[in-house]
């Protein structure tokens, strides 16, 4: 899987950086009221913010006191670009299940000699 | 090779690869900590186990956290619930993002199903053959999911 394809998965897949991605996508909102709506600190919903905005979910833009966040729709929201993710999770895993097996193999014919 | 077939229909993916080792050897993968800790998580990510209770009802917690140093805030935690366990060939669970506690996630939670069978292309019996119908809601069926910005 691919490095920007895994960080997306690792930003949603967090449940405080989910239900931003839920709360936004009923719109763009302020950091502070996105704080407010997932009952934590500010900084906390600016560090996730920041993780979702690196991974390409969201992007922000700087209003009058605040940044204002929405979510990015190339990078996230359709169900093509979800089963693209998934996809490539389950490339990489099952690559990693057959590396293991192999192994496996190895070390059993080892000890069978 | 890893097959991906996308049923967009059925909201699903269908995952098939044909891997080396027995039909046992393979169900012990995907159900035994030790093994699962060796493939589950990513390239340079590592795999904890925390539970593994192969019971109907029962559930795999796990953690999955890069190699290199990180932020805890990076880390990612998965519950699992078996579903069906028919060893050694199906195997069903929902696989759900988590809390560290263990509280799932509402939303997103993945039914998974796991289907060993001898492979058809090798003779000498020794592959297995995946099919993994892998089922993902979009959303959560919330009105408004449909809405601005998607």
């Amino acid at each position: 899987m691919s490095v920007a394809t895994f960080e997306v998965f690792r930003a949603i897949a967090e449940p405080n950086r989910y239900a931003i991605v839920e709360l936004l996508r009923e719109g763009a909102r302020p950091v502070g009221e996105i704080a407010t709506a997932l009952d934590i600190r500010q900084p906390h919903a600016s560090r996730h913010l920041r993780i979702l905005a690196e991974a390409g979910v969201v992007s922000a833009r700087s209003a009058a006191q605040s940044r204002i966040y929405r979510l990015e729709p190339a990078a996230f929201g359709s169900l093509e670009h979800w089963l693209g993710t998934f996809a490539e999770i389950w490339t990489e895993r099952t690559d990693r299940l057959e590396t293991y097996l192999e192994r496996v193999a190895e070390e059993e014919e080892e000890q069978g000699r | 090779m890893t097959t991906v077939t996308r049923d967009r229909a059925g909201k699903r993916l269908i995952v098939e690869r044909e891997v080396r080792g027995s039909a046992p050897l393979v169900w012990a993968c995907w159900t035994e900590a030790d093994r699962l800790r060796e493939w589950w998580g990513p390239h340079d990510w590592r795999t904890d186990v925390l539970e593994l209770d192969l019971r109907v009802g029962g559930r795999w917690r796990y953690r999955l956290r890069p190699d290199r140093e990180h932020d805890l805030i990076e880390e990612h935690w998965g519950t699992a619930t078996y579903e069906i366990i028919d060893a050694p060939t199906l195997l069903r669970f929902l696989d759900a993002s988590s809390s560290p506690d263990g509280s799932v996630t509402a939303g997103s939670e993945m039914p998974t199903n796991v289907r060993i069978t001898p492979s058809e292309s090798r003779s000498n019996g020794r592959h297995d053959h995946h099919r993994i119908p892998h089922r993902r809601r979009p959303g959560t069926g919330r009105s408004t999911g449909n809405g601005r910005g998607l």
